[in-house]
């Protein structure tokens, strides 16, 4: 891909329409993986709702079951400190105490994987950006043998070897970029895609791209033009 | 011959004596004649009932179960019953905490129109570029215009997952167990079954 960009002498030449040259581009975006850290207002918020919730809802089968042992319990003791006589309930019988002690010790065997080794990249979104210097969105020209847009966006895929792993968002372009490329008016269409691969690792695996998040966009993409507009585009809701 | 008759009467309606007496109060009116009734036509009645009961049957299954209107759901009648002694007996907040309350949730409340307004603005301007985009391809190529106006049929299927809370754990930490899934629902069919006399068939 970056070999037919630069070179302008192309084998197969790019499709031009009132003298400017149609290529296409691909926004391949990467979800978080990981959920983002909540700010210091929305854990005060999420922890006020909590208490909400607890306080407006009734006991269940099991808090009412808990309440009546609980209760057994202490009638119990205090028949036996005042010296009655008690009948003892025949078999083990495992109360809700004994279930929710159950409970907790199976929660304490459980262990996550941590969430602070992880890389902090990962709890936002990304876009996918060549390594090479000079360029930065992967794209390619619109030639002849193109039916349509989505066609090259096919086409431009099969070349970075992501087919499999990609999936493209519409046949519509989501953003249009204009420059001069070699004294050449160029409009690039850019297409929106999704990273839907089991591993987003493997993207970076050929050394030509890499994930890179909003947060060092101005660092990666020289165009102030188009880097305005990755940023409108990359945006996450 | 009339005093005679009188005298039959007066000897027989004396009151208090041992002819004359009070039966049971009877509720009910005596039974009505028993009518006869034709074995084949009773059997006939019979069988169109149960085939009108088959048949009501056979179309429920194949419709599937209705669901009940939300409007017309009363809830479980064993909750609502016990709804009295369900209810928590929580100490009520202090003054300062409702008012920590309130003012959180103004805070709250601001934050959230302010992201909103924010995704809106977003929205628009990433809809005039979709816009933008559109007008020139069609000032530049009409063909290429129209196709990439077509609907994107592959959507439909598009499911994704995630954020996670975590990164999966290595294999060394938890194995996930291999093998298939199998679905040990238990279903209930009941079949409605009629006695084959009753049932609608060719006579032999």
């Amino acid at each position: 891909v970056a070999a037919l960009w630069r070179s302008g002498s192309a084998a197969t030449p790019g499709l031009t329409r009132s003298g400017r040259l149609l290529s296409v581009g691909l926004l391949i975006q990467r979800k978080a993986v990981l959920t983002p850290d909540l700010t210091e207002l929305e854990t005060r918020a999420s922890d006020l709702f909590t208490r909400l919730d607890f306080e407006r809802s009734r006991l269940s089968d099991f808090e009412l079951r808990d309440r009546a042992e609980s209760e057994a319990a202490k009638r119990s003791l205090s028949a036996a400190a005042e010296g009655k006589v008690q009948v003892a309930r025949d078999g083990a019988v495992i109360t809700a105490k004994d279930l929710m002690q159950r409970w907790a010790a199976e929660q304490q065997a459980v262990t996550l994987a941590s969430r602070e080794a992880a890389d902090p990249s990962l709890k936002r979104p990304a876009v996918l950006l060549s390594t090479d210097a000079d360029l930065c969105l992967p794209c390619c020209p619109v030639v002849d043998g193109d039916a349509s847009l989505r066609a090259a966006c096919d086409r431009l895929l099969e070349l970075m070897g992501l087919t499999a792993s990609c999936r493209l968002l519409g046949n519509a372009p989501v953003g249009l970029h204009t420059y001069k490329y070699k004294k050449s008016p160029v409009s690039l269409f850019l297409h929106r895609a999704i990273f839907t691969g089991a591993d987003w690792r493997s993207a970076e695996a050929s050394g030509s791209w890499k994930w890179v998040d909003a947060d060092s966009l101005p660092g990666r993409v020289p165009d102030r033009r188009l880097l305005k507009k990755l940023r409108l585009l990359a945006a996450e809701f | 011959m009339l005093t005679a008759s009188i005298r039959h009467i007066f000897n027989y309606a004396s009151f208090g004596s041992r002819n004359f007496h009070l039966s049971v109060v009877l509720p009910a009116e005596p039974l009505k004649k028993k009518k006869r009734v034709d074995p084949q036509v009773e059997l006939e009645r019979i069988r169109k009932k149960t085939r009108r009961i088959e048949k009501e049957i056979k179309r429920l299954e194949q419709r599937g179960r209705y669901l009940k209107p939300l409007d017309e759901i009363e809830g479980e009648r064993h909750f609502i019953k016990t709804l009295d002694s369900r209810e928590r007996k929580l100490p009520a907040p202090s003054q300062t905490e409702v008012e920590q309350r309130a003012l959180l949730m103004k805070e709250w409340t601001r934050f959230k129109w302010r992201q909103l307004d924010t995704e809106c603005q977003l929205l628009a301007n990433q809809r005039r570029e979709l816009y933008r985009a559109m007008q020139h391809l069609r000032m530049l190529d009409p063909s290429l215009f129209e196709l990439a106006s077509q609907p994107d049929e592959s959507l439909l299927g598009l499911s994704l997952s995630g954020p996670l809370y975590t990164l999966p754990q290595s294999a060394d930490v938890f194995d996930a167990v291999d093998g298939d899934y199998r679905d040990v629902t238990p279903t209930y069919r009941y079949t409605f079954e009629v006695d084959k006399k009753m049932t609608f068939g060719k006579k032999k």
